[in-house]
C-alpha cells in the first residue's frame, strides 16, 4: 500500500515530480527499477571538467554539437547560434571532435576567462 | 466397460481422418447426453500412411479422470483392413471388443480373437462415390462415424448433422451428411 | 468489425483442446496484444487466436507475428510496458530462446501471462509432456502455475491476469500444462460469460498505460538502467523476492473469489488437497498426471488403503507453509516430478524444494522423491497404483525402496529383466 502511494508521486506530470531522486531505504523505492529522467539527476557535473569546450566566430550554426553532446546540455539559441550549459558540461570533448569547422576548441579549465 | 467409461479406439493410417474421427466422436457423444468426453490421439511426427492411434472415452455417469491409452477397447474402429496384418494392433483386439472395420470384401477371422462381434461398412466407396476425397484418400471419418452411430445408439443422425454444421459449416454439410447416411443405412454385422 | 461488436462470449460448454481452452482464456481476457511465434506443442494456441482476431472476435487486438521467440518475449515487453494486457504461448526450445527477454520481463514488472505448452528439452529431440521447459525457467521471477486439466487451462488464465495485474503484485507468469496430454485432448471446457469475466478481472489499462508502467512522453520514465552495486540492484532483486512471497496470499484471494463468481474451486490456489485428511501415506505431484493419480486414489480407497494427494498448483511462489502442514499429516510422502533439475539433491525439481520447506520443522514424514513421464512417457492409472503401493510399503517396511538412483525413484525406467 505504501508502494501505491509513491507511485502517485512518480505518476504525476514531470513539474509534480520530486526533484530529488534519492532514496535511503530500499522501502522507499518505487517497485520496478525505473529512473525519472530530471535535469542533474547525477549532481552538478560541471564540477568534472578539466577541459572547457568554446565556440569560437564563425560557427556555421549547423548543430551537429547539438546532436552529439552525450549529457544534452547544449542550447539553441532564438538566433540560432548555440550556447553550452557550464553547469552540467563535463568537458568530453565530444562537440569539439565532431565539429565539421573545427570551431569548437577544448581550453584549460585555468585559461578559462572565467576564471 | 471399466468403471462405467465406454472407451473406443480408433486404428487408421495418417491422412485418413481418424484424429478428428476421435473429436468429432466425443463431440456426438456430449451432444447426446454423455456427461464427460475425452479425445486422445496419440501424435508423433506424423506421415501419411503410418499406423496411428486416437482414443476416445465417453462416460454416461462420472468424470473421467485419466489420459492415458486405451487398452482395452470397447470398441475399436479399424479405418483400414491392411491394419489388421500389423501384430500391434492386432494384439490390442480384446474378445470383448466390438469392431468396426471399413473394408469392401469378407474379412479374415482367422487370427482374431473367437467368438468377436464385427460390423463392416465400405466407408471408401462411399466417399468415393460422392467425391469427398481428399490428396491422401477418402475423407472417411464421417461415414465411419455414421455406421458407429448406428450400432452403437450413442449417438443419431441428428446431432451428426447439428456437429457437422457447427464444425464444418453449413457449404460443407449436405456431402458429409449423404456420406453419414448412407454409412448409417449399410452397416451391417459380420458372421465370423 | 459491426459483428464484432455483436459478438460476446455467453456461457457455454465445448469440447476443445487444451490449446484452444488457453486461447479461449486469452480471448475472454480481452487482451490486447498478441505476440506469436510458431512451437510445437504451442502452435495451436496462436492459430486459434489468429483465428479469432482475423475473424474478428477479438476487436482492437493486435496481433504480431515476429521471427523468433525472442523478440515474442521482446515485442510483448514492450506492448506491456506501454500499457496494454499481453499474452503469448511457447514450448520447451521457444521458452529456452526467450529466456533473456524472460528476466526482463520480470526485472521491469510487467504483468505477462505466457502459456507453456510443456515439452522436454533436446537433444535428445523431444516434443511431448516435460515440465523441465518450465522448470528452467525457474529463477527468473516468474509466477508459474502447473495446469490438471482443460477447464484449469481456462481457469488460470483468468485468475493469472488477477494476481498479475495486481498493483503490489507486477510480475509476469507462466501457465504450464503438459504437451499433448493437454494441449491436443479434447474434453468439455465451460467458457464463461463475458460479463463475470469482466466482473472478475481488474480493467483494461486506459490509454495513458497502467498506473504504475506507462510511455508517456509528458511523464518521462527510463527503464532497464544502470545500477552500480552501491546502487539499489541488490534491493531491486531483493523486492522481487519479497513480492513473490506475498504473492501467494493474493493467488489464494484470487482463487477464492474465482470460486465465488464462478463456482469452481481450486483449494487454496497453491495446493489442492485430495484425501489427504485421514491419509497414511499421501504424493506431491502436478500436472496432467495429478488428476490421473486422484483415480489411482479413488481405486485404491476402494481397496481399502488410506491414501491421498496433494496437487502442486504454483511452483513459484513454491507454498512452503502449505507443504509443511502435507507433509504433517502422513508417515510417508512422495513427490512425483515430471521434469528434470540435473544435479540437485535428488534430481527433481520439486522434491527438491519440498525437502528444503521441511528442513529445520522437526518434522520426521519420510520423503520418497520419485520422477516419472520423462519425455512425454506414458503414465498410465495401473502405474500410478503400483508408485503409491511403493510408498505404502515404505510405511509398513519403514525402508527405502532399494532400485533408487541418487536417492530417487526413476519410475517406468525401461529395464531388461
Amino acid at each position: 500500500m505504501s508502494e501505491s502511494k509513491e507511485w502517485k508521486k512518480i505518476a504525476k506530470s514531470k513539474e509534480k515530480r520530486p526533484k530529488v531522486q534519492e532514496y535511503k531505504n530500499w522501502k522507499e523505492l518505487p517497485p520496478i527499477p525505473i529512473s525519472l529522467p530530471i535535469e542533474g539527476s547525477m549532481g552538478i557535473t560541471g564540477d568534472w571538467r578539466t577541459f572547457q569546450p568554446v565556440i569560437l566566430e564563425g560557427c556555421n550554426k549547423c548543430g551537429i554539437c547539438w546532436m552529439y553532446c552525450p549529457e544534452g546540455v547544449i542550447k539553441r539559441k532564438e538566433d540560432g547560434s548555440f550556447e553550452i550549459d557550464m553547469v552540467y558540461c563535463k568537458g568530453c570533448g565530444i562537440c569539439a571532435k565532431e565539429c565539421p569547422t573545427q570551431k569548437i576548441k577544448m581550453i584549460r579549465e585555468s585559461e578559462s576567462k572565467d576564471e | 466397460m471399466a468403471n462405467g467409461i465406454i472407451e473406443i479406439s480408433f486404428a487408421a493410417r495418417g491422412g485418413q481422418t481418424a484424429v478428428t474421427a476421435s473429436q468429432l466422436l466425443a463431440q456426438f457423444a456430449f451432444d447426446k447426453g454423455f456427461i464427460d468426453v475425452i479425445a486422445i490421439p496419440i501424435i508423433g511426427a506424423e506421415r501419411r500412411g503410418a499406423p496411428i492411434w486416437a482414443f476416445t472415452k465417453i462416460s454416461k455417469n462420472k468424470p473421467i479422470k485419466t489420459y492415458d491409452s486405451v487398452v482395452n477397447p470397447d470398441y475399436m474402429l479399424i479405418f483400414d483392413t491392411s491394419l489388421l496384418n500389423i501384430p500391434r494392433i492386432r494384439d490390442s483386439i480384446r474378445e470383448s471388443t466390438i469392431l468396426l472395420i471399413n473394408s469392401d470384401k469378407s474379412i479374415d477371422t482367422t487370427y482374431l480373437p473367437n467368438n468377436i462381434k464385427i460390423y463392416s461398412v465400405d466407408a471408401t466407396k462411399i466417399c468415393i462415390e460422392s467425391n469427398l476425397m481428399l490428396s491422401s484418400g477418402p475423407i472417411l471419418n464421417i461415414p465411419m462415424l455414421g455406421a458407429f452411430g448406428k450400432i452403437t445408439g450413442f449417438y443419431d443422425l441428428e446431432i451428426m448433422k447439428n456437429i457437422i454444421k457447427e464444425e464444418f459449416g453449413e457449404k460443407r454439410l449436405p456431402k458429409n451428411m449423404k456420406v453419414a447416411e448412407e454409412a448409417f443405412n449399410s452397416v451391417k454385422e459380420v458372421k465370423s | 468489425m459491426s459483428k464484432a461488436k455483436e459478438f460476446v462470449q455467453k456461457k457455454e460448454t465445448k469440447i476443445i483442446k487444451g490449446n484452444v481452452a488457453a486461447a479461449y482464456a486469452a480471448k475472454s481476457a480481452r487482451v490486447q496484444v498478441i505476440s506469436a511465434y510458431p512451437i510445437t506443442p504451442q502452435t495451436t494456441v496462436v492459430e486459434k487466436l489468429s483465428e479469432f482476431v482475423d475473424g474478428g472476435l477479438m476487436p482492437g487486438t493486435q496481433y504480431i507475428r515476429v521471427e523468433s521467440e525472442h523478440s515474442v518475449m521482446a515485442s510483448v515487453i514492450g506492448a506491456s510496458i506501454a500499457g496494454t494486457r499481453t499474452f503469448t504461448a511457447t514450448s520447451g526450445q521457444g521458452l529456452f530462446y526467450m529466456n533473456e527477454m524472460i528476466h526482463w520481463a520480470a526485472g521491469t514488472r510487467l504483468p505477462i501471462v505466457t502459456t507453456i505448452a510443456s515439452r522436454g528439452a533436446a537433444p535428445p529431440w523431444n516434443i511431448w509432456a516435460d515440465f523441465s521447459d518450465v522448470i528452467n525457467a525457474r529463477d527468473t521471477g516468474w509466477m508459474s502455475a502447473f495446469c490438471a486439466t482443460h477447464q484449469e487451462i481456462y481457469d488460470e488464465i483468468l485468475m493469472s491476469y488477477k494476481v498479475c495485474e495486481d498493483h503490489d503484485v507486477l510480475l509476469p507468469k507462466f501457465v504450464a500444462y503438459g504437451g499433448f496430454i493437454l494441449s491436443h485432448t479434447s474434453k468439455p471446457v465451460i467458457l464463461e460469460d463475458q460479463d463475470l469475466v469482466d466482473q472478475y478481472l481488474p480493467p483494461l489499462p486506459d490509454e495513458k498505460g497502467w498506473p504504475q508502467i506507462f510511455i508517456d512522453p509528458d511523464r518521462p520514465m527510463m527503464h532497464g538502467n544502470l545500477i552500480m552495486p552501491s546502487g539499489f540492484y541488490s534491493e531491486f532483486r531483493m523486492k522481487i523476492q519479497d513480492t513473490l512471497m506475498k504473492s501467494k496470499e493474493k493467488i489464494k484471494v484470487a482463487t477464492k473469489e474465482f470460486e465465488k463468481i464462478f463456482g469452481r474451486s481450486y483449494g487454496n490456489g497453491l495446493v489442492e488437497e485430495y484425501h489427504m485428511d485421514d491419509a497414511d501415506v499421501g504424493i506431491i505431484i502436478y500436472g496432467d498426471l495429478a488428476l490421473q493419480m486422484e483415480q489411482a486414489i479413488d481405486d485404491l480407497r476402494e481397496e481399502g488403503y488410506k491414501v491421498g494427494m496433494t496437487k502442486l498448483r504454483h511452483y513459484r511462489p513454491f507454498p512452503t507453509e502449505d507443504i509443511i502442514e502435507v507433509a504433517k499429516k502422513v508417515e510417508v510422502l512422495g513427490v512425483m516430478d515430471r521434469g528434470t533439475a540435473f544435479g540437485s539433491p535428488t534430481g527433481g525439481p520439486v522434491s527438491s524444494d519440498v525437502l528444503a520447506s521441511l528442513y529445520n520443522t522437526g518434522i520426521t514424514t519420510k520423503i520418497l522423491p520419485m520422477m516419472a513421464g520423462i519425455g512425454g512417457r506414458e503414465v498410465n492409472v495401473e502405474q500410478q497404483k503400483e508408485e503409491i503401493k511403493t510408498l505404502i510399503k515404505m510405511k509398513e517396511t519403514g525402508e527405502l525402496p532399494d532400485n533408487l538412483i541418487h536417492g530417487t525413484l526413476w519410475d517406468g525406467i525401461l529395464e531388461v529383466k
